[in-house]
């Protein structure tokens, strides 16, 4: 038996935990949660996902289809029809006001992402399309969608309030219905009566945003999610990431953002609300040929962490990726963390995509090197899309150690990456498409770090 | 009710699959060909009709009446029976009592094939005679003894992709039994009649016997003319040999893989210009791929003749479509129905001219343009032509010349990063070109306390029709419009409608609740007259006016002082769109009541060095006529341009031996929140049209071809990086074939 808010209503239910929570919503008769892709690509069935910490309750965006039953369990659900009342809503009334609902499919699940952005604390004003990167419109309505929203930004000031003193704000805006003041008390006593059986054997899940896409329901989950291996933090030369750390947490990380351009290179990865669902180790643990964190800590040369009940080992990232998604990982062991080294140094993510945002790469590639005394040292090169596992590029990162950059280091780099790559044709291009791409993300490397480079192509 | 739009920002508008489920419902899951062409020798449902929760196995012979789905021509089964034509056709249908166990059942389901031959490509596929219907050609002038009074004559080729239409409903019904083997479909389709119709073909049935009833449609975009039929036609099928309710909803895998799409064309073009620039001949060949059967495709393939010259003026041409049949899907309507294929071929000709000839292609597109009197290659006047208005004011308000020139130096400036301008004219042709089709009924109601309920053909799906017939209604009737309510659209209250299609679902059904409006005005104005026993009413704003001045009584009183004087309160009304006619042996006539026009003006920041691009404004000057409703016709002119911008540049559809590689949204791309250009629309100012409803002007395809114009626009820019190499016209230009372009491999 697992319990849980949805809206104002505390439920109970016996179902599998790796169900997905979209089914067992619109079963539930919330048909304001619509269904349209259930693989999060789109937004239609976007909930608001409340969680207690310290007394407050956070709130964060999701797209229910695929988010696994057990990752509510103690939390507040909200569905569309969890924010309605009597009046629209400021963000509902923006929405006719400016014409941004044409057949209405997509409006839900627009008006529910808006009302996360102001009940986020992490979103600054200036990013409020940020909370609607991850909805779809197929009329086209985005025009008047982001007048809707930049209306919204100018009109509504809530970013000086914090924690419950935001949520009353937003009460008495109208944003909120007045029962989201109570759920504090109420989420609190349900952690007190709530039981989940934790099953010692199954499929670890670390975020599911890309289990739930392959499968329709998660058989026998363990959740991660609620072991404490989350979060950023600085010990010694380490940067240490927590395997369960959400891909959103990474790329606002001040301590990652303090040596890299992670909020811009990270924006390119998924979109918001899966972001703030998927997690470090998920991406590490899914082994795509071409996940962006892994590769962008290829580049970084970052080490993981592995334990199992009694013991656990380091390893490179690099060395972690045997084939195609098969790692050097063995049944019972987690990875725990992965870290880098906090020092500074030059490095730059690329990805291109067919749709800048919100779609896998065609390639990816990250590099990181030193500059001493105008050469190369300490070289890790990195490229997703190119082969069966993402490719750590070792000869060439060799091959570039100890050289002055020109024009003809980088060509010869271009040719040894080639050699070490093996792209096939597939739904995200050609193999010569991706080899070309490659040639030129290892360009548009070495250009936007030193912009004045003089190189023909 | 105040308003049509606040339900849906609450989650409230109810689409098929929000319905409450009726007691005693069944699931239906199809189970569709895995091969793309081939002889069924086998097909085995025992092991399937024992699964679990398994109610019945739905085959061909389960089909009393005609197994026949074609509207158009009679040529596609609704369950394949001896043959299967393509990945995705439906073969049989398993009714179960939940989802889970009817999917489970159709992998039971044992088939043996004897494959045969495939042909994906059109070209091929005419070469071997393979075509739907026959060829068509249309013609003006003396395109043969034009070309050698040409100072410059080019030929090429161009290319356009299919596009998947991603309504995010996906494609969906339910069927509920009525007493007397009578049965209601809920259906999310934009032609009740056409499920109505083939309905009753599938059962054997009279019409009257089937009633299809729709609210709105979660998006539609064409996909839902012909291709929501199908599956509705299969509730109903399951009903009948049940007699319990049964519900189909798609899932996007499943509906990308068994429903059609955007055609894909490949065309031949050859253009002569004369030193000016003036064009004076055009011949183009369309290689239109059909997909495995009928469908839409030949009246898409006649849109993309009649679209042949766009908004210019050509004396002589000569433009022939071939309908070729391939193993895909059968392709079929979306917006713009082969008008922005047609489109495209006459501005990359245009384009490659201006290569040429040296001449800007904008120089060459204006000096083009059509002028009032002009006479288009189907033989119809140019009416009320705005095509150089539109054309001017862009130009004038976008600065363009000038920002052109900027343009030019900053790419002088600028080694990887390139900009590029276009402008895109548009004329698009309203009405369906099947003269038949283009009448509407509608049924007004007024209640005796009031309050309005008004039927007609059309379909809500987005486009906003149903705003516009109540303003119109409001505005007919002098009322306030929270007084009316649009129902929804029923084949038992509006008959033998046709598809909301062709941008003309306001002009038509508008036109017919007009007409009711004013039928009822003057019953209401004779009740008044007696009433006062006076001449000289008129009601206005809500109240009876005599001889210019308010009288007592109210709208309110006055509906039921003529309830109480025994005045009919209903009328139903009738419009046929005058002065419409085509000769399709002769292949000219008068085929569009009107035109409407605008131009775009498109700019683009390419770069080069990854081969991604950014769309970055665009402005257009449009003609929407006198509009009915400015916040709908400015989503239409903003939602068409992203759609049309989308089949230009990322939308792909990647298919592999008849197979669809891009059958999710995670393969298969549309248009985001951070695609989108900013877009700047300005409504043609006195621009009132006297051919529709309250002056006003179809807006729902138009906009969708200023796409088009991102296109050339990319074109530009990547040029101005690569000027040595010749341009592939070829869309879409995804990333992968830009970059490919701006660099050659070794």
């Amino acid at each position: 038996m697992m319990k849980f808010i949805l809206n104002q209503e505390i439920v109970k239910i016996d179902e599998p935990l790796g169900n997905s929570t979209l089914d067992f919503l619109r079963n539930k008769g919330m048909k304001g949660v619509k269904e349209a892709c259930h693989e999060g690509e789109c937004g239609v069935c976007m909930i608001l996902l409340g969680e207690l910490k310290d007394k407050n309750v956070e709130y964060k965006a999701a797209t229910s289809c695929i988010l696994p039953l057990g990752e509510i369990v103690g939390k507040h659900v909200v569905t569309i029809e969890g924010l309605n009342q009597e009046k629209l809503s400021p963000i509902q009334q923006a929405l006719v006001d400016e014409g941004a609902s044409q057949c209405g499919f997509c409006t839900p699940g627009f008006v529910v992402s808006l009302t996360g952005f102001f009940l986020n604390e992490k979103l600054e004003k200036k990013d409020i399309l940020t909370s609607i990167e991850g909805n779809l419109c197929r009329c086209g309505a985005y025009a008047a969608i982001i007048r809707s929203a930049e209306k919204l930004a100018k009109e509504i000031s809530v970013e000086d309030k914090k924690s419950q003193e935001r949520i009353q704000k937003l009460i008495e805006i109208g944003i909120l219905p007045d029962y989201f003041s109570d759920i504090p008390d109420k989420l609190d006593k349900l952690k007190e009566s709530s039981s989940t059986k934790l099953l010692k054997e199954g499929t670890i899940v670390a975020g599911a945003t890309d289990l739930l896409v392959q499968q329709e329901s998660l058989s026998d989950p363990i959740f991660l999610s609620e072991k404490e291996l989350s979060g950023i933090h600085l010990d010694g030369n380490y940067i240490y990431i927590g395997a369960t750390t959400s891909m959103e947490d990474i790329r606002v990380s001040e301590e990652l953002n303090a040596l890299f351009n992670t909020k811009q290179d990270i924006s390119l990865v998924s979109a918001y609300p899966i972001r703030l669902q998927a997690t470090l180790g998920g991406n590490l643990v899914n082994a795509s040929p071409i996940g962006d964190l892994i590769i962008y800590f290829l580049a970084l040369d970052a080490e993981i962490s592995l334990k199992n009940e009694r013991d656990g080992r380091i390893i490179k990232l690099r060395d972690f990726y045997k084939d195609y998604k098969i790692m050097d990982i063995k049944t019972g062991e987690i990875i725990e963390w992965l870290r880098i080294n906090k020092k500074e140094r030059l490095f730059n993510f690329e990805k291109v995509a067919r749709r800048k945002y919100m779609d896998i790469a065609s390639v990816n590639s990250a590099i990181s090197f030193d500059l001493n005394n105008d050469k190369i040292q300490n070289a890790h090169l990195s490229a997703g899309g190119v082969a069966p596992v993402p490719k750590y590029l070792g000869k060439t990162s060799n091959y570039l150690e100890n050289k002055k950059i020109s024009e003809d280091i980088i060509k010869e780099a271009v040719k040894i990456a080639d050699s070490e790559v093996s792209p096939i044709d597939d739904v995200r291009g050609s193999a010569r498409y991706k080899r070309l791409l490659l040639r030129q993300l290892i360009y548009a490397h070495f250009l936007t770090l030193f912009p004045d480079l003089e190189v023909s192509i | 009710m105040k308003d049509l739009i606040s339900p849906h920002t609450r989650g409230e508008s109810i689409y098929i699959d929000d319905i409450p489920e009726p007691v005693n419902l069944l699931y239906a899951v199809v189970f569709t060909s895995n091969i793309p062409h081939g002889k069924i020798i086998s097909l085995d449902i025992k092991k399937a009709e024992k699964s679990e929760g398994v109610c019945k196995v739905l085959i061909a012979k389960d089909i009393p009446g005609d197994n026949q789905i074609g509207r158009l021509i009679q040529d596609e089964e609704l369950l394949a029976e001896k043959e299967v034509l393509f990945i995705g056709q439906p073969i049989a249908v398993v009714l179960a009592e939940t989802k889970e166990q009817a999917k489970q059942a159709t992998k039971l389901i044992d088939i043996e094939y004897e494959k045969l031959p495939s042909v994906f490509d059109s070209r091929k596929a005419a070469k071997k005679g393979l075509l739907i219907s026959s060829s068509r050609t249309l013609t003006i002038g003396n395109i043969e003894s034009t070309w050698e009074k040409c100072a410059t004559v080019i030929e090429g080729i161009a290319e356009s992709g299919g596009q998947e239409h991603v309504y995010l409903e996906t494609q969906a019904s339910l069927a509920i039994p009525d007493e007397n083997s009578r049965i209601i479909i809920y259906s999310s389709t934009q032609a009740p009649t056409t499920v109505q119709g083939t309905t009753s073909i599938i059962l054997g049935c009279d019409m009257n016997l089937i009633e299809v009833d729709v609210k709105r449609l979660g998006g539609a975009f064409g996909g839902k003319e012909d291709q929501a039929t199908p599956w509705a036609a299969i509730c109903a099928l399951g009903v009948y040999h049940t007699d319990r309710p049964v519900k189909l909803v798609l899932t996007r895998r499943e509906d990308i893989q068994m429903t059609g799409k955007r055609h894909p064309y490949s065309t031949d073009y050859k253009i002569g210009l004369d030193e000016e620039g003036k064009i004076l001949a055009f011949y183009a060949e369309f290689y239109q791929n059909s997909g495995a059967a009928a469908d839409l495709s030949t009246a898409v393939l006649g849109r993309a003749l009649f679209h042949a010259t766009n908004a210019y003026y050509i004396p002589n041409v000569r433009v022939t479509g071939y309908p070729c049949k391939t193993n895909i899907v059968p392709f079929t309507a979306f917006r713009g129905f082969g008008g922005p294929q047609g489109m495209f071929v006459i501005e990359c000709a245009i384009a490659h001219a201006a290569e040429v000839t040296g001449i800007p292609v904008s120089v060459l597109q204006e000096k083009n343009l059509l002028q009032e009197g002009d006479q288009f290659h189907y033989g119809q006047q140019v009416e009320n032509c705005n095509a150089q208005r539109s054309f001017s004011q862009v130009v004038k308000d976008t600065n363009f010349d000038k920002r052109k020139k900027e343009i030019e130096d900053f790419n002088t400036n600028n080694r990887f990063t390139k900009k590029g301008i276009s402008i895109m004219p548009i004329c698009f042709g309203i009405s369906f070109t099947s003269s038949f089709l283009n009448q509407a009924g509608a049924l007004v109601n007024v209640y005796k306390d009031g309050s309005v309920s008004i039927s007609t053909g059309a379909i809500e799906m987005g486009q906003g029709v149903n705003i516009k017939l109540r303003h119109i209604a409001a505005k007919t009737l002098s009322i306030n419009p929270e007084r009316i309510r649009i129902e929804s659209t029923s084949t038992s209250r509006v008959i033998n409608t046709s598809p909301t299609a062709a941008s003309t679902g306001a002009d038509l059904n508008g036109k017919a609740v007009e007409i009711a409006c004013n039928k009822i005005i003057d019953r209401l104005k004779n009740a008044a007259a007696e009433e006062l026993s006076a001449n000289a009413i008129s009601i206005e704003s809500e109240y009876v006016y005599q001889d210019g001045k308010r009288t007592g009584i109210s709208w309110k009183k006055l509906v039921n002082l003529a309830y109480l004087q025994r005045v009919n309160l209903s009328a139903q009304a009738f419009y046929a769109t005058p002065r419409i006619h085509f000769d399709t042996k002769k292949e000219k006539g008068r085929p569009f009541a009107y035109h409407a026009y605008g131009t775009a003006v498109t700019e683009v920041t390419v770069d080069c060095l990854r081969g991604t691009y950014t769309i970055d404004k665009v402005q257009m000057v449009h003609d929407a006529g006198k509009s009915l409703n400015y916040l709908v016709d400015l989503g239409q002119a903003e939602g068409g341009l992203i759609q049309g911008i989308g089949w230009m540049t990322v939308e792909e559809l990647v298919f592999e031996k008849g197979r669809n590689f891009t059958d999710s949204l995670s393969t298969y791309k549309i248009p985001n929140l951070y695609f989108t250009p900013k877009i700047e629309v300005t409504f043609l100012e006195d621009a009132d049209n006297p051919e529709a409803v309250l002056k006003s002007k179809a807006i729902g395809e138009p906009p969708f071809m200023y796409g088009i114009g991102t296109y050339l626009a990319l074109k530009n820019a990547a040029q101005a990086f690569r000027k040595d190499k010749e341009w592939e016209y070829s869309a879409p230009l995804t990333p992968e074939k830009l970059l490919l372009f701006l660099y050659d491999l070794d």
